[in-house]
């Protein structure tokens, strides 16, 4: 057996420089890996070599393995609604998303500017009502009560001294 | 018209389908869906990842407009590969501008298939296809000079390993490794770019 020629055969076109030489092997080496590579210059060539074999050589089993996962898939239940009633889903769902929309938008703006003419009751005044009312004991005989109400005045007295509002 | 045995199986299989019911559908794909896969979306992306995607595209577009077929005695593959074929260059088009490849696609997807008939079996559907893929690509490997024919075809159509390449013509392993890029470049402009 002749040892290979080292050197290029100008049959072959011009000499290649050491850049192409370099891809050339990561080619060679995507090409032996089953995940195409993202480079997308080189994944078009590793596609078209992949088309060739692809194209040339019977199917395999794995083409009946990915075949039944995504037959599986596709026909799963949530996938089972008939045609028509799918079809329907599709056609309304652009419809249901903008309403969605609306509504958001909607109360967003409702809550950054309230109605003037109707003023809403505020929250803290409400707060400063009930601390301000007389304390009133539900059960005085009950001690559950009575610690309750001690805790209760003691905190309104706190509260007002420090100039709530 | 008389339709013989399978035809007449496929036929009310589509019927079935078309009233929705999923067993009849699930028997219909499991019919078509692996030459749809590996004869006509695998060949034209060659990525098998893409190529999965697209069969499921396919799939799903094929039941949402089942209710739109209608029974011409071709059957039901040669409907199912038109979609197939549209989603391909749907996905050629997301990958890259128009290109001759798409339009080749094109041409392909509006050919009536007089091979294919209601009730085919999968081995003789996946035989019609592949020999329509080979002739394509018979075509684009005789615009190819001899030595990168020579590297495309005892590497990828016989599967041969590096070293028996190299030894074959002749060349180191790392000269074999640059052919092979040339070649597949080269490939690549009269087979279809991407």
């Amino acid at each position: 057996m002749s040892a290979p020629d080292e050197r290029w055969n100008p049959d072959d076109g011009p000499a290649p420089t050491d850049e192409e030489r370099a891809e050339a092997a990561r080619l060679s080496d995507a090409l032996a890996r089953p995940v195409a590579p993202e480079d997308p210059a080189l994944r078009e060539l590793v596609a078209v070599a992949r088309r060739v074999h692809a194209t040339a050589h019977p199917a395999r089993d794995e083409h009946r393995a990915v075949v039944d996962r995504v037959t599986r898939q596709v026909l799963a239940p949530s996938r089972s609604l008939s045609s028509p009633a799918r079809g329907l889903v599709r056609r309304l769902w652009p419809f249901a998303v903008a309403a969605a929309a609306v509504l958001v938008v909607g109360v967003s703006v409702g809550r950054a500017k309230p109605d003037a003419s109707h003023p809403s009751p505020s929250i803290s005044r409400d707060v400063d009502d009930v601390l301000r009312a007389p304390v009133r004991p539900g059960s005085a005989s009950a001690p559950a009560t009575q610690v309750y109400d001690a805790r209760l005045s003691a905190w309104r007295e706190i509260y007002l001294s420090r100039g709530s509002r | 018209m008389v339709l013989t045995a399978p035809a007449a199986e496929e036929k009310a299989l589509v019927e079935a389908a078309q009233a929705g019911d999923v067993e009849a559908i699930r028997m219909l794909l499991d019919r078509v869906s692996r030459p749809l896969y590996a004869a006509v979306i695998l060949p034209r992306i060659g990525i098998a990842a893409d190529a999965e995607d697209i069969l499921r595209e396919t799939l799903l577009r094929a039941i949402d407009r089942l209710h739109t077929f209608h029974w011409t005695g071709a059957g039901f593959f040669p409907w199912l590969r038109q979609i197939a074929i549209h989603q391909v260059i749907d996905h050629v088009r997301r990958v890259q501008r128009r290109t001759r490849l798409e339009e080749r696609f094109e041409r392909q997807a509006a050919d009536v298939m007089p091979l294919h008939h209601a009730g085919a079996e999968e081995a003789l559907i996946d035989q019609q296809e592949r020999a329509l893929s080979l002739k394509t690509m018979s075509v684009a490997m005789d615009a190819l000079n001899d030595r990168y024919r020579t590297a495309i075809t005892l590497r990828l159509l016989e599967e041969r390993s590096r070293e028996e390449c190299a030894e074959a013509l002749g060349v180191t392993l790392g000269n074999f490794d640059v052919i092979l890029h040339r070649a597949l470049a080269a490939l690549r402009k009269a087979y279809g770019v991407r």
